[in-house]
């Protein structure tokens, strides 16, 4: 492509103004070239950290507008916008994050706002009848929109409260063990505690039961509480 | 007058339009983005509203000016969307947006030249079989214009259309900000055109900044581009005409004012 078009894009994605394109383009009304070019340079970096607090807003709102904006703009120099959906802008956010040691929470929490954003526009499937006879060597099949998420910290009360000002007091310095699915047109989100959670992802990997029980141990209240979740949740297809 | 007047579909209005109100309007413009990449809520709402009304696709993706084959799996999308809710116009910018490596989300100028309507217009044609329908490109404002350009914006867009088949979705706020910004006549741009190629108007507000005209969408549309909407069908009889509103978006009811205005206008000149 002409390479006037380079120096154009040149001079939006790295915000500055790239003086070697001054000869071919001519700005608008009184404007100087620079002025003109500054239009669309804020323009594109407005359109990006919108769609980060859009997509991020849990982050968003733990962070505050100043440091969320600074972050934002750190990931932008770092990250230009490369698909037409610009609701994919921002996939590489949270471990962008994580590289940031004192911000492990949030990165995790990113990653969580990444999650159900991802599941949120997946097509929602029917969910099938349970039939509990040979439960133990029964093969399972799951929905599509089945996802597992599991962080070191418990960033899912900064994800439900986002909107509100006064957050529940809870302990960041616990595990959390979640699983997202979309039943109709919600996406639901249920938090199990480790051993359920690791015996709900050897069933969606197609082990069996009794394969699994050889190797995690698990309470039989546990095992009962999952299975009431399986069959009330909507999350097996057959 | 049948299905003249249509608003942009908007997020701010899917809870209201989701319980499937009665409205002024007669179709409902649908930015392809938006939805082709989702078969979440942003599908499912095209669905409710394709119940009661008509749809076209607009979109800001295409980027037709980009020196590359057509993006296939953009395409793909894009048909299986247009498959499934048969919208009677899709359209996108005669612009580009980004070079192969980075998308700019802006509709950028190009160089008008007898070579770009070549290159553009073979591109386009491609583009119009592989959707197996004919595609619309809308004018774009700008805030530079190439030195290399070897005619006028309404003489290029006119030959890409001529060379490739495609419509033109004319758009009259853009024609009017360009007109002041670049200081040309835009009824020398509206006298131009064709009649037969334009298949759609835009209507919206731009925003006056320190010297020059801002196409943002964020307000009624002004006056002068209420005149040129006037002229415009005196010209073309029969063009539906669509009222984009992107910022500060406000109740719907005021979208439905604002295409009562174009109905008045339309009306007070055909009956």
């Amino acid at each position: 492509m002409d390479e006037t078009y380079q120096e154009f894009s040149n001079s939006i994605l790295k915000k500055k103004f790239i003086l070697e394109m001054g000869g071919d383009w001519k700005p608008c009304k009184n404007l100087s070239l620079q002025e003109a070019m500054e239009v669309y340079q804020i323009d594109y970096r407005s359109r990006l950290t919108q769609a980060l607090g859009f997509k991020y807003e849990a982050v968003w709102s733990v962070l505050g507008d100043e440091d969320f904006f600074i972050w934002s703009e750190k990931f932008i120099d770092t990250y230009p916008s490369r698909h037409e959906d610009l609701g994919r802008y921002g996939d590489e956010f949270p471990e962008f994050i994580l590289n940031y040691p004192d911000f492990k929470f949030i990165g995790h929490l990113a990653r969580l706002e990444r999650l159900f954003d991802h599941v949120f526009h997946l097509a929602s499937e029917k969910a099938g009848e349970i039939n509990i006879e040979n439960l133990e060597n029964k093969h399972w099949e799951f929905v599509s929109t089945l996802r597992f998420f599991q962080s070191p910290f418990k960033v899912s009360p900064l994800w439900f409260y986002r909107s509100e000002e006064n957050k529940p007091k809870f302990s960041l310095n616990q595990k959390e063990f979640l699983v997202l699915y979309k039943t109709g047109d919600e996406v639901g989100v249920q938090e199990l505690e480790e051993a359920p959670f690791e015996v709900l992802h050897h069933l969606y990997d197609g082990k069996t039961l009794s394969e699994i029980l050889e190797k995690i141990t698990i309470t039989e209240l546990q095992i009962s509480s999952l299975f009431e979740f399986i069959g009330s949740s909507g999350i097996v297809k057959n | 007058m049948e299905s003249l007047f249509g608003v942009g579909l908007r997020t701010e209005h899917y809870s209201y339009l989701e319980s499937r109100p009665q409205t002024k309007v007669d179709w409902f413009e649908v930015l392809s983005e938006n939805h082709i990449y989702s078969k979440g809520r942003p599908w499912k709402i095209l669905e409710v509203i394709r119940k009661d009304y008509p749809l076209t696709f607009h979109g800001v993706s295409l980027n037709i000016g980009l020196d590359k084959p057509p993006n296939q799996d953009y395409l793909f999308h894009l048909k299986e969307m247009i498959d499934a809710f048969d919208p009677f116009i899709v359209s996108d910018h005669l612009c580009w947006t980004g070079l192969a490596e980075s998308n700019i989300h802006n509709l950028l100028p190009l160089h008008y030249t007898q070579e770009e309507v070549n290159r553009i217009a073979s591109k386009m044609d491609r583009v119009q079989s592989i959707l197996g329908r004919s595609v619309a490109l809308e004018n774009l404002s700008a805030y530079v214009e190439s030195k290399k350009s070897e005619m006028s914006e309404w003489e290029f867009i006119t030959l890409v259309a001529q060379k490739s088949g495609c419509k033109i979705l004319l758009d009259l706020n853009n024609v009017y900000v360009n007109a002041v910004n670049h200081s040309f006549d835009p009824m020398e741009y509206l006298s131009f055109i064709p009649k037969e190629l334009v298949v759609q108007f835009h209507l919206a507000g731009y925003s006056e900044r320190k010297g020059f005209l801002f196409d943002n969408h964020s307000r009624e549309v002004q006056p002068g581009v209420w005149k040129l909407y006037e002229y415009a069908c005196k010209k073309w009889e029969q063009i539906p005409a669509l009222l984009e509103w992107d910022e500060n978006v406000p109740e719907f009811t005021v979208l439905e004012q604002e295409t009562l205005k174009a109905k008045e206008i339309w009306r007070g000149i055909h009956g």
